[in-house]
């Protein structure tokens, strides 16, 4: 009966309704028969509703923490992070130390006049390993680094340590020997081998907090100039290093503090600096300094980096005080009447030569469409504070007798080079190698004050790099001297391979 | 309102329109896109393809804005590394090899880490920056700080 009437509108208004007047009368009986004071049942009704609450804030806690769970699952299938792996390539970002280096082989054929002074000097056709360098470096933490090099040498070995002054007794020619005595087998006398150089070239901790501000402490070599930096011959376009590096004329290296750092102006713009406070130069700065002077210098260097041309320049200024002593022993004669507590052994350090330097070297670089201009200039003046006394060989190319007692006056050294290179456009062609052809000149003025010394260079060769880590070249360099020397100069031809790894 | 006038406005809407429609073309997200991203926590505003070639080249430590940043590749002869390398760094490939070469030599400077998946690298490193292509990318993983288009011309 019930399922087939169908209720009128007025009935379904009054079964909607009822609920609502039903909770109305039976709430208004309820009320009227509880006391007003009686809180218990709303008391109790209340904890209820705060246990409901709690349970469900701890059921939307537990939705939370599944979700964030469940969105991290998420993450973890989209990114495949799976901890394993993660763990494996983590490790690649974890630092090691770096083993590498380079190493070269030369091959020099010389021609010059025979009978001249350079007779004596010249090599005859030679092939030789000139260097074996040996870098290690790691990057310890975010802001600490490390880098040492070391070469290894064949010299000091057949270095020419005196001449023997033709009409002056007692001098001899003497070439360094580092042959040894086998030191294990004491019996094998006649058996030696040669105990061939090695030289700190740099160790350093560089700490580097910004890019504006790096702090290094150790050896270093000297912030100066394109090649000093450049370092290695498989860096180097020529086979020959140029003169103002042979002859020194700025420290190559120094052992002391660097700050240095880089700023950036604007963009494809950087700005350099570097700040150095070493030993100085002198016989021993790699280990202990002469004088308390210290080598002071400053570097200021700007480069503008756009897409197919770049424009640097530099300069690098520097002062020092050199010393060089030696040390005298005596002994005081003791006479019979003399007091036996007086000392009569003495020990005197003598200084032999101190001069200051200054020093200004200043270089540029161009590169646009393979094209390379590259100078360097290095001005040097030394002033004495005592005077070196002039050996019979330095005397004679003064062109005094070699038994006069001279002393070195103070003098000027200057050097100056430009190279010119253009990498040939042969990429389609011949893929990554890269073809080179080169011409350098350069001019030196060692001294001043000597009538000989003075050279001028000129150099054209080619140098060809078929990969990062190979690279040929074969030069030739023609070098004019002073008539006193050679009236004829010296020509040299060089094959070289450079090898880094 | 005379003709003339008119004409003047609708030439200059259709003007306009047509504007719109060239610059919504050429904004159209491609997925040969090249993202450049870090840590989703990193407080770093959108930098320049200059600031990040030279990120990468480690000519630079330190982002603009003062904090350390790791630069990290995409393997190498990957198509990314290959674009990335071309758009960015406007190298080819063994130019690249040589500056690395050449660098390790000068000051001791080796290549930045490379790893499978940038993307998962930088998730986890909070001051690495990375890239990929926008078909790699997923979306909340990280924070995009420059994209560059394959026509190499960043946004």
């Amino acid at each position: 009966m019930l399922l087939t009437h169908r209720p009128d509108s007025a009935s379904l208004g009054v079964a909607r309704c009822w609920p609502f007047v039903a909770t109305l009368v039976f709430g208004s009986v309820a009320f009227a028969q509880e006391p007003a004071g009686d809180l218990e049942a709303v008391m109790r009704r209340i904890e209820e509703l705060e246990k409901k609450i709690a349970s469900q804030d701890q059921a939307h806690n537990e939705q939370s923490e599944e979700l964030a769970a469940l969105k991290e699952a998420h993450e973890k299938h989209v990114l495949g992070l799976d901890e394993e792996i993660l763990e494996v390539q983590g490790d690649s970002l974890k630092r090691y130390m770096n083993i590498y280096g380079f190493f070269q082989m030369n091959f020099v054929k010389t021609w010059f006049e025979k009978d001249s002074m350079l007779g004596a000097y010249a090599l005859e056709n030679s092939s030789f390993n000139s260097n074996f360098n040996l870098f290690f470096s790691s990057q310890m933490t975010e802001t600490l680094s490390f880098l040492g090099e070391l070469a290894f040498f064949f010299s000091p070995h057949g270095e020419i340590k005196s001449f023997e002054v033709s009409g002056a007794s007692g001098t001899v020619f003497e070439r360094i020997d580092a042959r040894v005595a086998d030191p294990i087998n004491p019996s094998s006398t006649g058996i030696s081998f040669f105990d061939g150089g090695l030289s700190i070239e740099r160790i350093h901790l560089t700490y580097s907090p910004k890019d504006w501000l790096n702090i290094l402490v150790g050896r270093f070599l000297t912030p100066y100039g394109i090649w000093n930096i450049d370092h290695c011959a498989p860096l180097f376009l020529t086979a020959h290093l140029p003169y103002l590096q042979i002859n020194r004329l700025v420290p190559l290296s120094q052992t002391g503090l660097q700050i240095y750092g880089k700023f950036f102006p604007w963009e494809r713009v950087y700005f350099d600096y570097a700040l150095t406070l070493s030993n100085g130069q002198g016989p021993t700065e790699s280990v202990f300094d002469l004088n308390e002077n210290k080598g002071l210098g400053a570097r200021l260097h700007l480069k503008l980096d756009f897409e197919k041309l770049t424009i640097s320049g530099g300069t690098y200024a520097y002062h020092d005080k050199v010393t060089t002593d030696k040390k005298v022993i005596g002994f005081k004669g003791i006479s019979p009447g003399s007091d036996q507590k007086e000392k009569f052994l003495w020990m005197e350090r003598e200084e032999v030569e101190v001069y200051k330097q200054y020093v200004l070297a200043s270089d540029l670089k161009l590169e646009f469409f393979g094209i390379l201009l590259q100078a360097e200039y290095v001005f040097k003046y030394t002033q004495y504070e005592v005077p070196l006394l002039l050996e019979a060989q330095r005397l004679a190319m003064k062109g005094q007798n070699p038994l006069d007692v001279l002393y070195s006056p103070d003098f000027i050294s200057r050097a100056a080079y430009v190279l010119l290179a253009y990498r040939l456009p042969l990429s389609k062609i011949l893929g990554p190698v890269q073809v080179t052809p080169y011409f350098m000149f350069e001019s030196s003025i060692v001294n001043d004050t000597l009538p000989m010394g003075d050279s001028l260079v000129f150099s054209g060769g080619l140098n060809v790099r078929p990969s990062p880590y190979v690279v040929l070249k074969a030069e030739y360099t023609y070098v004019a001297l002073d008539e006193l020397i050679s009236a004829l100069g010296v020509h040299f031809m060089y094959l070289q391979t450079a090898v880094s790894f | 309102m005379k003709k003339g006038t008119q004409n003047i406005l609708l030439f200059g809407l259709a003007a306009t329109a047509m504007l719109l429609l060239a610059a919504g073309g050429a904004s159209a997200d491609s997925p040969d896109d090249i993202l450049v991203f870090t840590h989703k926590s990193a407080k770093i505003g959108n930098v320049s393809p200059a600031e990040i070639k030279d990120i990468f080249l480690k000519k630079r430590a330190n982002w603009s804005q003062g904090a350390k940043v790791v630069p990290v590749h995409a393997p190498p002869s990957s198509a990314a590394r290959n674009a990335f390398r071309q758009r960015v760094l406007s190298m080819e490939e063994f130019e690249e090899q040589n500056y690395w070469q050449d660098g390790k030599l000068r000051h001791g400077l080796e290549p930045p880490v490379s790893f499978g998946n940038p993307l998962r690298a930088i998730f986890r490193l909070d001051n690495g920056v990375g890239y990929c292509f926008r078909s790699d990318y997923v979306e909340g993983v990280v924070h995009v700080v420059l994209v560059i288009p394959s026509d190499g011309k960043s946004k």
